[in-house]
């Protein structure tokens, strides 16, 4: 007999208010391992501060994170080097150059050995020679975009990978080798994602989400894309 | 835990030496206060040793607001663009965040210190009574407990909208324990009064800066969440 699969994130009863604003409300959430899972919404949905919730970077007011099957203790940052995050603000330094910046974050998690190798790894294949030693402030909003998608999935991809907007300021080259990175990935991997485009969200995940005012209004599943459209038209 | 601070502790030290901002600015603040000081100090018509006593003292006072100079920026470019998120994104504890920021501004008050008291014995013509070894003991404390203190006030002031005016509020209470003790313990070195008493004061101030330290390192958690 086949056992369900077992959640690798679970969220009961998460609420969260900025001040007076509640962000969220009652969600009640299990995602599990494997799952492409996309959040959509209006903006103020609730969908990034959702994303920050499940990567640990925002605390919930009320509710319970568990991920990987443990619940979420005062000891977060264990649980931090199994996820990989893209949010809209820049993680890179803008004065390093790209180099020094992959150098620092692979340096951080503790699991490279020999970060200038891996480094190199990735510049040789993703060509990324010609702008990789350039100020990353010097850079296109592209080419930050890339080399921030790199970053999360360096030196490999993640259990829980969390993208906020990844597509957004993306060329449609680009989109297409984000879109094949997430659905090349293995089938342990685990991927999140905030976004505006519907045709990309329908045509990546496994599950879509759609959050209105704080809370989780619907679940759809790729097939009834058509609903999905209805909401917002 | 060591490693971690020292990555980030080179990364800032990377960082600022590609602009070279705060640094500049803390020299020339340094540099352009010693001038105006011993511009002053020929003026006045006193005693050596009372000279030498104002002399410390201002010496002191520069210091401070160098490293208020110094503490603005040193969570500023986390912060900016919503930036926070990619420290809070590493799988390390806000402790080694508080204490690569403290190692990182020690590094950069030792360094303007130096450069001070180079200035400040050309210019204001300190001359010390006591050996190298017991100066060196009061410059290293001195220096912690006063970065301690700075660093305390930039992470509570990590998410304050106006910095400008609530770092001076929480720095200069915080600091003025040390200041005073600082100031007497200076003054004994230039004039030579009593050791034990410049023991004991030192003593006090490595206290202030321990207790301080451990307060902010239980709390560092809940500081910097959003």
């Amino acid at each position: 007999m086949n056992t369900p699969p077992r959640p690798v994130v679970r969220l009961t009863n998460i609420s969260k208010t900025y001040g007076f604003v509640q962000a969220l409300k009652n969600i009640n959430l299990d995602i599990n391992q494997g799952e492409i899972v996309g959040l959509v919404g209006n903006n103020g949905a609730g969908k990034s501060t959702l994303l920050k919730i499940i990567a640990l970077l925002v605390k919930p007011a009320e509710g319970i994170i568990e991920l990987f099957n443990r619940q979420v203790d005062d000891e977060i940052h264990s649980f931090k080097k199994n996820l990989g995050i893209l949010l809209n603000s820049p993680f890179f330094y803008e004065d390093l150059t790209g180099r020094e910046n992959f150098h620092f974050f692979l340096r951080m998690k503790k699991q490279v050995k020999h970060p200038q190798k891996v480094v190199q790894d990735i510049i040789d294949q993703y060509g990324l020679k010609l702008f990789i030693d350039r100020p990353y402030y010097e850079l296109s909003t592209g080419m930050m975009k890339k080399l921030e998608i790199l970053r999360t999935i360096s030196p490999d991809f993640p259990l829980l990978l969390l993208l906020d907007e990844p597509f957004s300021g993306l060329d449609t080259e680009n989109k297409k080798f984000l879109s094949n990175l997430i659905t090349n990935k293995g089938s342990k991997n685990t991927v999140i994602l905030c976004s505006h485009d519907f045709n990309i969200v329908n045509n990546l995940c496994s599950k879509i989400v759609l959050l209105e005012r704080g809370k989780i209004k619907k679940i759809f599943m790729p097939t009834e894309y058509n609903h999905l459209l209805a909401h917002f038209t | 835990m060591i490693s971690d601070i020292l990555i980030l502790v080179r990364k800032d030290v990377l960082l600022e030496f590609r602009k070279r901002e705060t640094i500049y600015s803390m020299g020339l603040f340094t540099f352009s206060s010693i001038l105006i000081f011993s511009a002053l100090l020929n003026f006045i018509d006193a005693p050596l040793e009372t000279k030498n006593g104002i002399s410390i003292t201002c010496l002191l006072f520069i210091i401070t607001f160098s490293v208020m100079l110094g503490l603005t920026s040193i969570f500023s470019r986390e912060i900016k663009n919503n930036s926070i998120y990619r420290l809070l994104s590493l799988s390390i504890k806000p402790q080694v965040i508080f204490l690569s920021k403290f190692v990182y501004l020690f590094l950069m008050t030792g360094f303007i210190e130096i450069f001070a008291f180079i200035l400040a014995i050309i210019f204001l013509k300190i001359d010390f009574q006591v050996n190298i070894l017991v100066y060196f003991i009061f410059l290293t404390i001195g220096t912690l407990d006063l970065t301690i203190a700075g660093c305390i006030v930039a992470f509570l002031t990590l998410y304050a909208k106006s910095k400008s005016l609530a770092v001076p509020i929480l720095f200069f209470p915080l600091v003025l324990p040390s200041v005073l003790i600082e100031t007497q313990v200076s003054l004994n070195m230039v004039l030579m009064n009593d050791i034990n008493y410049m023991i004991t004061n030192l003593l006090i101030l490595f206290f202030h800066g321990v207790i301080i330290l451990a307060f902010v390192l239980l709390v560092a958690e809940e500081l910097i969440q959003d």
